[in-house]
């Protein structure tokens, strides 16, 4: 009779079961064969089990060895198999003798002298065996804070074979169950925990000097979700500002702590012992990065910079050098907050929900418009140009970032701390957040649709005459008008006030410094 | 206005095409046979009647009596031709009576010229040039575009060579202005160089005119913009420089007009 072993894998960000089937033919020549789909991670397995099974003192069978992965239809991939087929192949050559078999899933990766080492994607394995009704699950002791951050199962590391068979045979307590006797502390608790764990060495806004502006703008956009651009010459600190963006968006829940941890696992970018993600990701992915590493790809559909940026901020340094094709194709994750990717080997949904920040420099050159700028008006033209019209109109905040004078500086205030504007942001938030209360899809000011502004942007007389004597002198569209006013209720709820006032408006104003500028271009277009 | 026949044309093509004459060279012959045709159909015997005792045209001639057998220039003239077509390109020679008036009394202005847009150059009693930097500042723009706008007011027409920097403002300052503007470029009519230049070029094409002596498809190559630069010399009255830098190509326009006689005016 063949022995079933419980292992998972992940699709996506999805995991799935996957039983581990072995069985021994008698009377034929020795092999160990193994099917399901297997990619070559998992036929190389068989190598790693045999030599991994004579070095911890077992006998390498003598018949033919056949380890199905079922289900037989489904691709799979990855080195976590092995300590699942090892323990398949084990016991049904009656080698050990474990307990309650079929209350655990297996996890992990073997090494040819037993040790078994961390692997990816384990939360959403953990996650989704925790939803099948598994009771227990074997994980590498390398993967212990990720596992542990789903509560309602029992993770239990390891760091060697003969640790797992002797606990499976009941011989031995694991070391972390040594630690928490219970096993299972209350995942809020952990989750908390490992909040001030991980924010001591964040940066802060209060680093910032001289750019009190540009981090009004920047606050106007956390909190009502808008897009920001970023446009000044090098060096007057775009990168520096960007970076602390994450620390004023409002603290994660344990939702999208979660999200974020999936991705970053199945990606292979958690740190080795790492837990839950609780910090906002940052991606700066380089201005030659491919369309494929940008929306994700590979021939597993792995996710990509803009699925990373879930949850997070996703910053585009020098975004007019990105090449066309690759910003285009941003348009649709930043419509729909999710990503599709098909390949051969399956199609993946990601999120992709982030916060879009961009910069660039106002001139080809760099330093339009000081004096030392010699660009003449078409080049300017030309290279803002580059841009493709619906990426531009997706971002709500253009705004120019001032030179600083690095003499200057030190008489300059700094700016108001991270956990300040946070505050602020999170009280935007909440208003946004009771106003779009039973909207589906709809969660702050920027995706107000044009009814809603109507119904929420009551503008008084004041305020008219203020907004059209400005789009008049520009010759703002009334896509661009729509604009303001969302962000307009964003700034008034900022100050939690009602009506949206004039100041709101002159705010929002100052927040569309590429018009002005391109306005001022002589030149025919 | 004067039709010319299919067979002039592109006798006036070839001509142009032959090695080792330039525009004096294309310029002496015609004046010396009276036409593009008979440099064709004149007998080599006839020819050597005509040429008087002058070792620079008797070179010229041979050059002629050499190139004239070519049959590739033919297929090649018919294949500019063709190409000018496509592009909506006009080819104006010395018979024609757009032909500026201007290049007539200089022996090396291009016989042939290609042109996007309409030539109406001799129209205008008074042309002024604006030449400058293609690097320049805040301020020289500004001045660029001033006169430029009151150039336009004045009723005369625009000269300028469509690079970057100040022609492109005097070029742009006149069309936003409604006046005719003509842009003198050192490549085939058909290339809009510099590229970031594409919506001028066509606003130039529409209400003035882009002059080239190449014929379309020709690349820029930096000796075609000095040569370019006599052009534009040889059609503005009065040339307006503004703070050209010490090894700009603004020299070379200023050589030339002061060489025919026309007025520099550095601003």
């Amino acid at each position: 009779m063949a022995t079933v072993v419980k292992s998972m894998a992940t699709s996506g960000v999805d995991g799935f079961m996957v039983e581990i089937e072995a069985s021994m033919i008698r009377g034929q020549q020795q092999m160990l064969s193994i099917i399901g789909l297997p990619d070559q991670a998992i036929k190389e397995a068989g190598e790693r089990i045999q030599a991994a099974i004579e070095s911890c003192g077992y006998d390498i069978p003598k018949d033919k060895v056949i380890i199905s992965l079922a289900p037989g239809d489904r691709k799979k991939r990855g080195s976590h198999f092995d300590l699942g087929m090892i323990i398949a192949l084990l016991y049904q050559t009656d080698q050990i003798a474990p307990k309650d078999l079929a209350d655990y899933a297996f996890i992990g990766e073997l090494s040819l002298d037993g040790r078994i080492r961390p692997c990816h994607g384990v939360l959403s394995m953990v996650t989704e065996a925790k939803k099948r009704g598994v009771k227990k699950v074997i994980i590498p002791y390398g993967n212990k804070k990720e596992a542990e951050s789903v509560s309602g199962i029992q993770a239990c590391p390891v760091s060697t074979l003969s640790e797992t068979i002797r606990f499976l045979e009941g011989r031995c307590e694991l070391f972390q169950q040594r630690e928490d006797p219970e096993g299972k502390a209350d995942g809020q608790k952990r989750f908390e925990s490992s909040w001030e764990g991980e924010n001591r060495n964040l940066p802060d806004f209060s680093d910032v000097r001289g750019q009190d502006d540009l981090i009004e703008a920047i606050v106007l956009g956390a909190a009502g979700g808008h897009n920001i651009l970023m446009i000044g010459e090098p060096g007057c600190g775009k990168t520096m500002v960007a970076q602390r963006i994450p620390t004023i968006l409002p603290t994660m829940s344990e939702q999208e702590a979660l999200e974020v941890t999936k991705i970053h696992s199945i990606a292979g970018l958690m740190e080795a012992g790492s837990g839950l993600i609780t910090t906002r990701p940052f991606r700066a992915p380089h201005h030659n990065v491919s369309l494929n590493a940008l929306i994700g790809g590979g021939s597993y559909a792995q996710p990509g910079e803009v699925s990373l940026a879930h949850n997070g901020v996703l910053f585009l340094d020098e975004i007019a050098e990105f090449s066309r094709s690759t910003l285009d194709s941003l348009r649709q994750p930043m419509e729909d907050k999710r990503v599709t990717i098909s390949r051969v080997n399956g199609t993946n949904s990601y999120p992709a929900n982030f916060m879009f920040v961009a910069a660039m420099n106002p001139c080809p050159c760099g330093y339009y418009p000081s004096r030392k700028c010699r660009c003449t008006d078409y080049e300017i033209i030309h290279y803002r140009g580059k841009i493709s019209g619906p990426i531009l109109e997706r971002i709500d905040i253009q705004k120019s970032v001032a030179h600083v004078d690095y003499f200057e500086l030190d008489k300059k205030q700094g700016s108001r701390s991270s956990e300040d504007l946070r505050g602020m942001v999170e009280k935007a938030r909440h208003i946004q957040e009771e106003r779009f209360k039973g909207l589906e899809g709809i969660t702050c000011n920027a995706q107000m649709t044009t009814s809603m502004i109507q119904k929420y942007c009551h503008l008084n007389e004041d305020c008219i005459q203020l907004l059209k004597r400005a789009s008049e002198k520009y010759g703002y569209s009334a896509r661009v008008i729509h604009k303001l006013l969302r962000m307009a209720r964003t700034s008034a709820d900022l100050d939690g006030v009602d009506d949206i006032r004039k100041e709101d408006i002159i705010r929002v104003l100052s927040c569309r410094d590429l018009d002005v500028s391109s306005s001022k271009m002589y030149a025919i277009t | 206005m004067k039709r010319l026949s299919d067979i002039v044309l592109l006798q006036y093509i070839a001509l142009t095409l032959m090695r080792g004459l330039g525009p004096v060279g294309q310029n002496c012959l015609l004046n010396l046979l009276s036409g593009a045709d008979s440099c064709f159909f004149l007998k080599e015997s006839e020819l050597w009647e005509q040429f008087p005792e002058d070792q620079v045209v008797k070179r010229y001639l041979k050059i002629l009596i050499r190139e004239r057998d070519n049959k590739e220039l033919i297929s090649r003239a018919n294949q500019i031709v063709r190409d000018a077509k496509k592009e909506k390109i006009s080819i104006i020679t010395k018979e024609h009576e757009q032909y500026p008036e201007r290049f007539r009394n200089i022996p090396d202005m291009p016989i042939v010229i290609y042109i996007k847009g309409n030539l109406q150059v001799n129209r205008y009693k008074r042309s002024t040039g604006i030449v400058g930097p293609r690097r320049c500042s805040d301020t020289d723009k500004l001045k660029a575009i001033e006169l430029a706008e009151r150039t336009i007011e004045s009723g005369s027409l625009i000269i300028s060579g469509m690079a970057k920097g100040i022609d492109s403002y005097a070029h742009t300052a006149a069309i936003k202005r409604n006046g005719y503007t003509v842009a003198v470029i050192g490549n085939g009519a058909d290339i809009c160089y510099p590229c970031e230049h594409r919506s001028l070029y066509e606003a130039i094409a529409k209400e003035g005119c882009i002059m080239s002596e190449y014929p379309p498809g020709v690349l820029p190559r930096p000796f075609m913009f000095p040569a370019r630069n006599r052009i534009i010399a040889a059609l503005s009255d009065n040339l307006y420089v503004i703070n050209p830098g010490r090894n700009s190509g603004t020299r070379s326009t200023v050589e030339a007009c002061r060489k025919y006689g026309h007025k520099v005016i550095y601003v």
